[in-house]
């Protein structure tokens, strides 16, 4: 590195600044900005519990966007895409917010791995087209602070609930995520002059598509260091980053079975990756898991023990912290089925994943 | 930035918090706003950033440094990926006070947009360049951080935010004047300017990343 490099990198960026001028945006104007300044201090300098029952839930995608037609949430939609695993109901899981940290080893992980991708590997290939939705249900509770002063202090897990997703193909369409009973748009809205006065933009759900996916490398090395290249730059870390990846690249989505299995091979070779044995989903169902620890938080990926097929994912707390006891949970999901619908809010009847 | 800042921050003082939203609430909105041309996901990112900020302020490395660097890290891997910081924070973020309407964008900017092909043609090719090498140019060029400033909000070498830059200087060159044509396409008075030299013809059109 040169010791006195800013006078010539200066010229350097006002050189490019020159060349490539950025269009004025107004920014925040400084009502709002005082606004969120008060909002934000509210925030950090709670110290009761968080009045779940108190605010009304409201999309944040509402703020600006047309209320979207509520359609009457389908309670009696059924699916039953797992096969043979039957999930319990969501209200029947019992669910501890505690569970037990199990011994975590190195041991095994390529040898699952080699399982999982042997699994994956061999599977039905969908096809999914540009005018078409990606849809995955899931059962999924995610933690959140109980006392928001400190935001490290203690967490809480959510009840575990029933989550439906369509992504769409087209990525600048608009998607949906139904959970909890309530819709939430991904996107789209009212098309929104842009600040700056260019195109009218309508934001697209944004989310990684079928088509994306299948276009990553099949070699497990080259998906990793691709994967790393994807993740480089992001909190915590570099081995944490590609691990965390994985899990939501592979979560909510349909993902060519090669490729799948390329990036289940490609996640075994992740330094720090353990194997946990007999790990258990949101949906109550037992299997074996690929886990990795940072931050005093352990996420596992956890697969069938026998079919060896991905069903969900959990991450807690390793040891006590202020966060709360080891074997606290953070997060838990169980998935239940994927498909590929033609329109938002349908359900595909042959959803099996 | 100054020294007590940072410790102050990393101690908890909320006034502390405070000083450095005021400081720097705007211009992370700039960055969020040229990054995603959508106003309220840029209002999104602020607000995440901040939150993030106050989840994450004990990590702060205790050293004298200024806390901007670390401030845009963190808005730039929320620009990655929000997910996860959305749902840590889905209750303070439901309690933002709600916009009544789309604030309301002012026509000159507009106007004076509509004249100026180049700018919007700058603003198109940057949508294109690959994420690493806008990260990069967002940060040293638009938003202004040095080198090391970037290469600590990225978690990468000063090297590596240098060769990112060139390579996003070179490609910018090529995609701004590829957008150029696209305008002469369609533009009734074709826009010539002289500043603007194709260093190289463009035969194939780049796999386009999507603007995120």
């Amino acid at each position: 590195m040169n010791a006195f490099p800013q006078r010539g990198e200066e010229t350097e960026r006002q050189a490019m600044a020159d060349q490539f001028p950025a269009t004025a945006t107004h920014g925040l104007s400084s009502a709002r900005t005082a606004l969120l300044e008060e909002h934000l201090m509210r925030e950090i300098t709670r110290t009761d519990a968080a009045p779940v029952t108190g605010a009304p839930r409201r999309p944040r995608w509402a703020m600006v966007a047309v209320p979207v037609a509520l359609a009457a949430v389908a309670t009696t939609m059924v699916l039953n895409v797992t096969g043979s695993t039957t999930p319990a109901a969501p209200s029947s899981v019992a669910l501890s917010p505690v569970v037990k940290v199990l011994p975590a080893s190195a041991q095994g992980t390529s040898e699952l791995m080699q399982q999982v991708a042997a699994a994956t590997g061999n599977g039905k290939r969908l096809t999914v087209r540009a005018d078409q939705y990606i849809y995955v249900k899931s059962e999924v509770g995610f933690s959140r602070q109980i006392h928001e002063r400190t935001m490290d202090g203690p967490i809480k897990l959510d009840a575990v609930h029933e989550r439906q997703v369509w992504l769409p193909e087209d990525p600048t369409r608009p998607g949906l995520i139904r959970e909890g009973g309530q819709d939430e748009k991904l996107g789209g809205g009212t098309a929104q002059v842009s600040i700056d006065g260019g195109a009218p933009t309508t934001p697209g759900a944004d989310n990684t598509t079928y088509a994306q996916l299948a276009a990553l490398p099949t070699d497990p090395d080259v998906l990793l260091k691709k994967i790393y290249a994807i993740t480089e730059g992001r909190a915590p870390g570099r081995d944490a980053a590609a691990f965390d990846w994985v899990g939501e690249t592979i979560g909510e989505a349909i993902v060519p079975p090669k490729v799948e299995a390329a990036i289940w091979l490609a996640a075994g070779k992740i330094p720090g990756v353990e194997v946990v044995h007999n790990a258990v989903d949101a949906a109550g169902r037992h299997g074996d898991a690929l886990a990795f620890e940072s931050l005093n938080e352990r996420t596992e990926y956890i697969f069938d023990k026998t079919t060896h097929t991905y069903l969900g994912e959990r991450s807690y707390l390793v040891k006590d912290s202020k966060a709360g006891k080891a074997g606290q949970l953070t997060g838990i999901s169980a998935v239940l089925g994927r498909g590929v619908a033609d329109k938002i809010g349908e359900v595909p009847s042959d959803g099996k994943a | 930035m100054n020294v007590s800042l940072r410790s102050r921050l990393r101690a908890g003082d909320p006034e502390a918090f405070r000083e450095l939203f005021q400081e720097l609430a705007q211009a992370v909105h700039r960055h969020a706003m040229r990054a995603t041309n959508d106003w309220s996901t840029a209002e999104e990112i602020v607000s995440l950033t901040f939150l993030e900020v106050w989840r994450l302020r004990e990590k702060l490395d205790p050293n004298d440094d200024s806390v901007r660097p670390w401030v845009y890290g963190i808005a730039t891997n929320l620009l990655r990926n929000r997910g996860r910081a959305m749902r840590r924070h889905k209750d303070a973020m439901e309690r933002v006070p709600a916009l009544d309407t789309v604030p309301d964008f002012s026509d000159e900017v507009a106007e004076r947009l509509d004249a100026d092909h180049r700018l919007a043609a700058v603003k198109a090719a940057v949508a294109r360049l690959r994420k690493n090498q806008r990260d990069v140019f967002l940060l040293c060029v638009w938003s202004d951080l040095s080198y090391s400033e970037a290469a600590d909000a990225l978690g990468i070498a000063v090297g590596t935010v240098r060769s990112r830059l060139a390579r996003a200087r070179k490609r910018l060159h090529q995609l701004t004047e590829e957008e150029l044509k696209k305008q002469r396409g369609t533009a009734e008075p074709p826009v010539v300017r002289e500043q603007i030299r194709g260093d190289r013809p463009t035969a194939v059109r780049s796999t386009q990343e999507t603007v995120r």
